[in-house]
């Protein structure tokens, strides 16, 4: 009464009739009745203080009475336990204080609470169950995510289930501050999906509890056999298929007529008759549209054409939702085979994934605490790495980090020192780039030369003095960019005196250059393809080209060998045409381009603040973005997925390659007359690092945009660090300053 | 310094350094014609682009006392004119902020 009074529906007692007496004033509340079928609803989450700390009613007694009873009464079994069983025998005494007892407690011990409102506790006293259920419980780091999150659904609910008599102790005690029943059934998922079932089944027999309700496990199977009524009605409740809507109420008074569907147990807002508890938010209609589309799939593979029809008709249509989807459905109908049917439809038949697929759909619209949610503790460990790893500082590696501590990288393995400074050039250093393999380095610089160094000992290889030729003036020369083929086989040289050079590697010998621009070439981008490439320049004739090392039938100039201006197309916004005189306004000149790692699409910045992107499969303009200041560098992250720019006023951003919103702001670098490049870095891209005009180089986290450090070492007032560099293998970054010296 | 790229300007007449091309001025921006440097006619222009600002100092021309400083072009670093910071008269004073381009440095870009 009193105590349990309130529960009603959350804890039914067993009261199975066979329970003599003694339990009943133990029990309380419950039954007196035999049946109250106390309207689920209420309990759950209110009351915490009365829930029943139903404990966990010995299944063993219950057991026999089970499938008697159940059907008659959703019970919990809980508590009655006490009672019930003769098995009892166990502190059957103790247990008849308790219910006082615990009354009191209820109220009163706040540690228990996670409240999970109907959460079977069990005495305290009963501290039989070691924490070490199951598995590696102990030692590993308590879970930091609170499972408590879950608490405010119903909880598991315990299951009959166990023969076992008299030894099982439900202990109530709270497991290191979460609940025991919640972890208990985390653990025996997990082992089930370790695939222990030995020790899962040992488990759920010691602690009493189960992983699933029978009815959810029924559920299962009978997607899995494709039962779909069957599956539909323990869903639903057999009265809840003709209703619409949302998540009914039920009441306590369920008949179960099928033998498993005692399933309800109340969650917060009730929950279907008979059916299983779902999720807030879920949606019935959607849920058996998902279930009745399966079957019809399956009916048209096995190509009985009239049964499909007919679920087509009378169970489809009338749920009135997705119409486009079912008139695809319809027209599958035409399909000549069962193959072409699944080539059409993406389905892989009724023996393949397809239902183990459904089952984990819907269940992710069943109540979590009734169907925990797949490899939960595997979720669970990853978001607690996963914050871990966003919260390290010095985070430069890919590798998974152990679950045994907590993860902290060491600032010693991050490059912050510099070892070593190559200071050939006699000018400013403008440009600096690793190759793909991290065996070369490149370096440009405002004295025309590129000078490509071997990564293991930063000895130089070639100097590559291409741009010597054709020189105006001594203030024209300078090369700005350089850029490595995927294959590292060539290296791009955009220069200043209006022309690039593509050079290879190995020996140095030029192998295509163009020179028909009228302005400076400004960028350079490789295609994964390492055959074409595209340019940019400052010039408004040709801004953005694209340009294939093979030569055109028949184009070749003077030097057979080397290829000359061999443009394939040419990217010009709007479209040139000759009669002009003078520059075409509109068109726009590039300062920085960029491909992205797989190749289909290519991103620009113009010199009046837009960003361009481009496919580059149909060489169509994607979208044009304008920004708020000049643009001086950009590149693409390794996924493709982001982009990194440099804009005046000091302002580093990362935005998303697809819409182009800003995802994150690196702030602290200076700019606000040059050009300064910055680039991704570290093991997987974790971190963004910068140049700037104050002759530090930035380094913060991607992810965060926390700062890293400010590296000093250029010299100071001397001028702007222009450009970084990080060795895509080792933990190593260049950066290439005014200073002309080129540090790593 | 750095790297730096030359701004460009949008216009049927621009005016570029002799020697290196770099944009200076646009021909709508001229607010005089009238005026002569050491080498000759000049422009007197409202805003110009890709010049770097030398050391003030005062000078007496023609028309009197001025704080001007020399501009150069940004790449080659010839010096293409001159910048008035101020001057003394009173029917001066329109000149200041404004820049002077000598004709025989520029070119026309078209």
């Amino acid at each position: 009464m009193e105590v349990y009074a309130g529960d009603t529906g959350a804890c039914s007692f067993e009261l199975d009739n066979t329970n003599p007496p003694p339990t009943s004033p133990i029990i309380t509340a419950g039954p007196p009745a035999p049946s109250p079928p106390h309207p689920s609803s209420a309990t759950e989450s209110t009351a915490p203080p009365h829930n029943p700390r139903a404990e966990v009613p010995q299944e063993a007694p219950n057991d026999p009475s089970d499938p008697s009873d159940r059907p008659r009464k959703r019970r919990r079994r809980s508590s009655s336990l006490h009672g019930s069983q003769p098995g009892n025998a166990r502190p059957s005494a103790s247990r008849q204080q308790q219910p006082k007892r615990r009354r009191a407690e209820d109220t009163t011990s706040p540690d228990v609470a996670h409240e999970p409102i109907m959460r079977l506790e069990h005495t305290h006293e009963h501290r039989i169950r070691p924490s070490t259920n199951g598995s590696s419980v102990n030692g590993s780091s308590p879970h930091t995510n609170g499972s408590s999150a879950k608490s405010t659904e119903t909880n598991g609910y315990h299951s009959n289930g166990h023969a076992e008599g008299a030894v099982r102790q439900y202990d109530a005690s709270p497991f290191y501050g979460h609940d025991r029943e919640e972890v208990t059934r985390i653990l025996l998922q997990s082992l089930s999906d370790l695939g222990y079932h030995g020790a899962a089944k040992h488990l759920s027999s010691e602690s009493g509890y189960e992983l699933e309700i029978p009815s959810v496990a029924a559920f299962r199977s009978a997607v899995q056999q494709g039962q779909w009524e069957e599956a539909e009605a323990l869903l639903f409740g057999h009265e809840a298929v003709e209703l619409d809507g949302g998540v009914l109420l039920g009441n306590g008074h369920g008949h179960a007529r099928r033998r498993k569907s005692r399933a309800s147990f109340g969650s917060q807002n009730g929950y279907a008759r008979q059916g299983l508890p779902l999720a807030e938010t879920a949606d019935t209609t959607q849920l058996k549209f998902l279930l009745r589309q399966q079957k019809y799939l399956e009916l048209l593979d096995s190509r009985e054409l009239n049964a499909a029809l007919n679920v087509l008709r009378n169970e489809l249509t009338p749920l009135k939702r997705d119409i486009g989807r079912l008139h695809a459905l319809s027209s599958l109908m035409m399909c000549q085979s069962a193959s072409d049917l699944r080539i059409q439809a993406e389905w892989d038949g009724a023996e393949g994934d397809s239902r183990r697929q459904l089952l984990s759909e819907i269940s992710k619209f069943i109540s979590p605490s009734v169907m925990i949610p797949e490899h939960r503790m595997a979720t669970l460990f990853s978001a607690v790495q996963d914050e871990q790893i966003l919260g390290c500082r010095y985070h430069n590696t890919t590798a998974q980090p152990s679950l045994y501590t907590d993860h902290e990288c060491p600032a010693g393995e991050f490059p912050l020192q510099t070892f070593k400074e190559l200071r050939n050039h006699s000018d400013e250093v403008w440009f600096v780039e690793f190759s793909h393999d991290g065996g070369m380095l490149a370096t440009a610089s405002k004295d025309g030369l590129v000078c490509l160094y071997d990564t293991r000992n930063y000895s130089l290889r070639h100097e590559i003095r291409e741009h010597d030729r054709n020189l105006s003036g001594d203030t024209t020369k300078g090369v700005c960019y350089v850029a490595f083929s995927p294959d590292d086989q060539y290296l791009i040289s955009c220069a200043q005196n209006n022309e690039f050079v593509v050079i290879n590697v190995r020996d140095g010998r030029r192998v295509a250059h163009g020179d028909h621009f009228d302005y400076p070439v400004t960028a350079a981008a490789w295609l994964p393809d390492s055959e074409t490439f595209v340019i940019g320049t400052q010039g408004s004739r040709r801004p953005l080209g694209l340009y294939s090392l093979r030569s055109a039938a028949g184009t070749s100039s003077s030097s057979s060998s080397v290829v000359r201006n061999n443009e394939i197309h040419s990217w010009r916004d709007p479209p040139w045409d000759d009669s002009g005189p003078a520059d075409n306004h509109n068109s726009f000149r590039i300062t920085d381009c960029a491909v992205s790692p797989d190749g289909s699409r290519l991103v620009a910045t113009t010199i009046d603040k837009r960003i361009l992107t481009y496919d580059l499969r149909s060489r169509a303009k994607l979208a044009e973005w304008a920004m708020d200041d000049r643009l001086t560098s950009i590149c693409f992250g390794v996924d493709g997925a982001q982009l990194l720019i440099n804009m005046y006023e000091g302002r580093v951003l990362a935005l998303s390659a697809a819409t182009g919103e800003v995802v994150m702001r690196y702030e602290g670098a200076s700019q606000a007359e040059y050009v300064i490049r910055s680039r991704f870095g570290g093991a997987g891209d974790n971190f963004v690092v910068s140049g700037s005009e104050d002759a530090r180089v930035y380094v913060w986290r991607r992810q965060t945009g926390v700062l890293v450090a400010a590296l000093e070492g250029h010299a100071a007032g001397g001028g702007a660090v222009n450009a970084v560099a990080w060795h895509p293998r080792e933990g190593v970054f260049a950066s290439a300053g005014d200073d002309r010296r080129v540090r790593m | 310094m750095g790297l730096a790229y030359n701004i460009y300007l949008n216009s049927k007449r621009i005016y570029g350094c002799k020697i290196c091309k770099t944009h200076l001025a646009d021909h709508d921006e001229i607010i005089s014609r009238n005026f002569r440097g050491q080498h000759g006619k000049a422009f007197l222009f409202n805003s110009v682009v890709n010049v770097q600002l030398g050391e003030a100092g005062e000078r007496n021309m023609i028309t009197g006392r001025h704080v001007v400083r020399d501009i150069s072009c940004r790449q080659c670093k010839e010096v293409v004119g001159w910048k008035y910071d101020r001057a003394y008269e009173s029917t001066e004073k329109y000149k200041e902020g404004k820049y002077i381009l000598e004709q025989e440095l520029m070119c026309q870009v078209s």
